[in-house]
């Protein structure tokens, strides 16, 4: 919802979210500020196979956005250029300033020091404890003493629901403690960003409701950024202060949740109402 | 005639592939080597898997060694009257090339297997990902210990094999052949030098290096989920053994001429 018909700055809704016209086109960041996360022309291909074809994107600080699309549109391509897991063939995507691809090996691992990724099957190191996971990076990357760490771990199981499973393995976990589990490994550090690759696939409803609150509450309790990709609708409107869909690599459309409910595109239409005809459906 | 050039084609660009991604690794494990943080509780804990855990049978693997070939030297050298050698011809087939060979293709089978199997379930699992995303080098965490503690640790199994494989060798001419003990040792004693023990203690700390750098190598190119897993794991053995064989010829080489 436009407020003003100002071209060159309007805002959005009641989140604090500013349009401006930079001249390049329209940029959304929160409160006017320099957006955190900026995705430019990014294009990725794998041989043949095309996956990202010109994504343009901008994450303010502070926000979440939710990018959905269907499978195999490139979400977990578009999230691990972010913390540079994946170089871009074409195009940037800027962190805090830096451009990830020309950033030096050092430089990178400063910024991921500032992000957490929640992986889709979780990741955990199957060679450690589940209290071992969460202290990992505290361990590697602080000067944090042990029982700091231990308060840590414990602080972060407690949040996530898991207090007291320090000493189990990954492999006595079911597949939402994982995920909860793994939420807890990527908040232990404290990031300013916060990366989610499908964090309620393959839970059961009231277990991805209970990630979504989770995921909701540190973004209002901690003011992190996120990025979560998820085909799952009621997921997206739950977490999201904006939501972009993406389609045959390319940002089809960005808004806030009733933006996108409300949204003529058919694309958009089709596929967050599910429908199995549509122009995504191939002929 | 076709196919045959094809699957000869094939063949060597796999192979030099496999050489060449390998040299890369050694290389950035080089690199990494001198940057911190060094991962030192890693190394320790390679040091005990990869050494500590292959002794039982580096032990069973130079014992049984050293006694058949006791054996087959004494039924050779009995018809040349020259049994007082036994001892002599045991020690330095053990020091220079029976141990080092045969427990490094032990250890191969066993760490390297596993160092492909555990790195490649990592890649697979997205556990190296992780590792990235949280500012740690797989490299420095991964590859590099695991190329300290083979290198560090097969020569001492092997020094322990060696001197495992001459008793066993001395256990069989004693108790079979009613040989006298102090002939045998003696004999070793008179000419066994530092350089043969050498020669096999250099050679395994190579071999170490090569086990490490094709397991790994392999573990971190694995597609494919478990049956990848599998893949990975056969041709890290396949591969390290390989290159421990072929390896062993030039070494030879360059260590009789040294």
């Amino acid at each position: 919802m436009i407020e003003s018909d100002n071209k060159s700055e309007a805002a959005l809704g009641d989140e604090g979210l500013k349009v401006s016209d930079n001249g390049d086109g329209f940029q959304v960041t929160r409160n006017g500020t320099e957006p955190l996360i900026r995705i430019e022309g990014l294009r990725k291909s794998f041989g043949d196979l095309k996956v990202l074809r010109g994504a343009d994107l901008s994450v303010s600080k502070g926000e979440s956005m939710v990018v959905i699309g269907g499978s195999g549109t490139g979400k977990s391509v578009l999230i691990k250029h972010i913390i540079g897991l994946l170089r871009p063939d074409e195009g940037k995507v800027i962190v805090k300033g830096a451009v990830i691809s020309e950033s030096s090996r050092p430089d990178l691992n400063e910024l991921r020091r500032s992000m957490g990724m929640l992986f889709q099957q979780a990741a955990l190191f199957d060679s450690m404890t589940v209290g071992d996971n969460v202290a990992f990076e505290l361990r590697q990357h602080t000067s944090m003493g042990a029982e700091e760490v231990v308060d840590r771990v414990e602080e972060m199981l407690t949040m996530v629901g898991l207090s007291g499973l320090q000493d189990k393995w990954p492999a006595d976990l079911s597949g939402g403690m994982k995920k909860r589990a793994g939420l807890a490994r990527a908040l232990a550090i404290g990031p300013e960003i916060i990366l989610y690759d499908e964090p309620t696939t393959g839970l059961d409803p009231i277990l991805a409701d209970q990630i979504n609150g989770l995921i909701r509450d540190l973004q209002k309790r901690l003011n992190v950024t996120s990025v979560t990709i998820t085909h799952d609708m009621i997921s997206a409107y739950k977490i999201a202060d904006r939501i972009a869909m993406l389609h045959k690599g390319r940002i089809e459309e960005v808004g806030t949740p009733g933006e996108i409910q409300d949204s003529s595109n058919p694309i958009v239409q089709q596929f967050i109402h599910g429908r199995a005809e549509g122009p995504i459906t191939p002929r | 005639m076709k196919k045959l050039v094809e699957i000869i084609g094939g063949f060597t660009i796999e192979i030099l592939g496999e050489a060449g991604r390998t040299g890369i690794l050694f290389f950035q494990s080089l690199a990494t080597l001198r940057r911190r943080p060094f991962y030192t509780k890693v190394w320790f804990e390679q040091m005990l898997e990869i050494g500590v855990r292959s002794l039982p049978i580096v032990v069973v693997t130079s014992v049984f060694s050293g006694a058949v070939f006791a054996m087959q030297m004494w039924e050779g050298m009995e018809r040349y009257g020259s049994t007082t050698w036994v001892g002599w011809a045991v020690a330095l087939a053990i020091t220079r090339e029976m141990v080092p060979i045969l427990a490094s293709l032990m250890v191969s089978g066993r760490a390297g297997s596993a160092m492909a199997a555990e790195i490649g379930t990592m890649v697979v699992s997205e556990q190296v990902d992780a590792l990235r995303t949280m500012a740690v080098d797989p490299i420095a965490y991964l590859v590099v210990p695991r190329i300290v503690a083979t290198a560090f640790m097969l020569p001492v199994t092997v020094l322990i094999g060696d001197i495992l494989g001459v008793w066993g060798g001395s256990l069989v001419v004693v108790n079979l052949y009613g040989s006298s003990s102090t002939m045998y040792w003696d004999g070793i004693w008179a000419t066994l030098t530092l350089r043969d023990l050498n020669s096999g203690l250099i050679k395994a700390a190579v071999f170490g290096v090569l086990i490490a750098l094709f397991s790994c190598q392999n573990g971190f190119h694995t597609t494919g989920g478990a049956k990848g897993v599998g893949r990975a794991t056969t041709r890290a053995v396949v591969s390290g053994s390989m290159s421990i064989l072929i390896s062993n010829f030039f070494l030879t080489r360059l260590l009789l001429e040294s």
